[in-house]
């Protein structure tokens, strides 16, 4: 009867556990390009004004300057990007079917994901999407080549 | 010579055919599937958690009518529930559990039970979040809603209920829940639904503790 008793607030205890680290949230609420030489398909860094559509802000690339994580507008089903240099000028305009948002534990932001990825233009050479969720176990949403 | 032989012989046969004399068919007790107890209660650990937390309102109530050693389990509860430190989440809705119990215990007079059984649970419910962010466009507020959300699950559940004093029980069910599915969701992925809790999981596990009062059909 005493060990009964143990057992059942041991499992008590257990299931108040349940705190989640929000680091951990699978959820990205943003899609990772990656640049490529046109000719070579090896990674290129790029030295671009990266901005949005009905954005206030300017993106920057990731250290090694081959990427760039770009946010997605929950507002509106396509968002278009600009990418300005002084000798060059690109746009990128994506679609996605379907935002979700979720809670990955009360403590955490909001969590939002994107579904369905998929190009409606683009003035670079090149553009494939291998990755069509933003999610933080895909490396790849867009990879671009020019 | 003969004569005695066959005497023998039929003596023999005699006593053996006495010893195996037919004994009389025992008799089976009819299989009695008339109720004869139905106990009804509520569930202390949603009432205590309603009584002593700020942010879950939730009550639940059970009825279970045994008969032979099965009982008709029937649960009802409704649930409010607010998350969130940076957002404002609300869940509000019903839901009900109906299933069937056997019970180990053999004895009926005393009401005590042990029970495995099974249930079908469904949740009719509505969420609701409210936010502000900057999702990289400037701050934004943002109020996501799904209204007549449904979910319907399966469960296990084991049960244990023991006599405290007069016609008042005691006791607990823990339960597994599986084949979870929600219905009607929109933008807003649901957190949690009444009666099974996080859909993070797939399945999930639960504990209740009851306080149920037995009205006996037959002394």
């Amino acid at each position: 009867m005493k060990k009964l008793r143990i057992i059942l607030i041991g499992l008590a205890v257990l299931s108040c556990q349940d705190i989640e680290n929000c680091g951990t949230d699978e959820n990205l609420d943003f899609m990772i390009l990656r640049f490529f030489d046109y000719e070579t398909q090896s990674s290129k860094k790029i030295g671009f004004t990266i901005t949005a559509e009905n954005s206030p802000y300017a993106f920057t690339p990731f250290t090694d300057s081959t990427g760039v994580g770009l946010p997605l507008n929950p507002e509106d089903p396509t968002t278009t990007f600009f990418f300005d240099s002084d000798t060059s000028h690109f746009e990128l305009e994506i679609s996605y079917e379907k935002a979700e948002v979720s809670i990955f534990d009360p403590k955490c932001d909001p969590s939002y994901t994107y579904l369905g990825l998929d190009t409606v233009r683009y003035t670079f050479d090149s553009l494939s999407i291998p990755g069509t969720v933003t999610n933080r176990q895909l490396n790849t949403n867009v990879e671009v080549y020019f | 010579m003969w004569k005695s032989i066959f005497s023998i012989s039929t003596v023999v046969v005699c006593l053996i055919a006495n010893g195996q004399q037919p004994t009389p068919p025992q008799k089976k007790e009819p299989i009695d599937f008339r109720p004869y107890e139905l106990k009804l209660g509520m569930n202390a650990i949603r009432s205590a958690r309603t009584a002593f937390g700020s942010d879950l309102i939730t009550h639940e109530v059970e009825a279970a009518l045994a008969m032979h050693r099965f009982v008709i389990v029937g649960n009802f509860g409704v649930e409010e529930h607010q998350h969130g430190d940076s957002f404002d989440y609300e869940n509000k809705g019903s839901y009900y559990r109906v299933g069937i119990d056997r019970n180990f215990t053999k004895d009926k007079e005393s009401g005590n039970a042990l029970t495995l059984g099974l249930r079908y649970a469904r949740a009719n419910f509505n969420d609701q979040m409210t936010f502000t962010a900057d999702q990289g466009f400037g701050e934004q507020n943002y109020f996501l809603e799904n209204e007549n959300l449904t979910a319907r699950w399966i469960e296990v559940a084991v049960g244990l209920r023991g006599k405290v004093v007069s016609n008042l029980y005691m006791g607990f069910t823990m339960r597994w829940q599986f084949a979870r599915k929600i219905n009607g969701e929109g933008e807003l992925k649901t957190y949690d639904i009444p009666g099974f809790g996080k859909t993070r999981r797939q399945n999930s596990t639960a504990f209740d503790y009851y306080l149920m009062w037995r009205i006996p059909f037959r002394n």
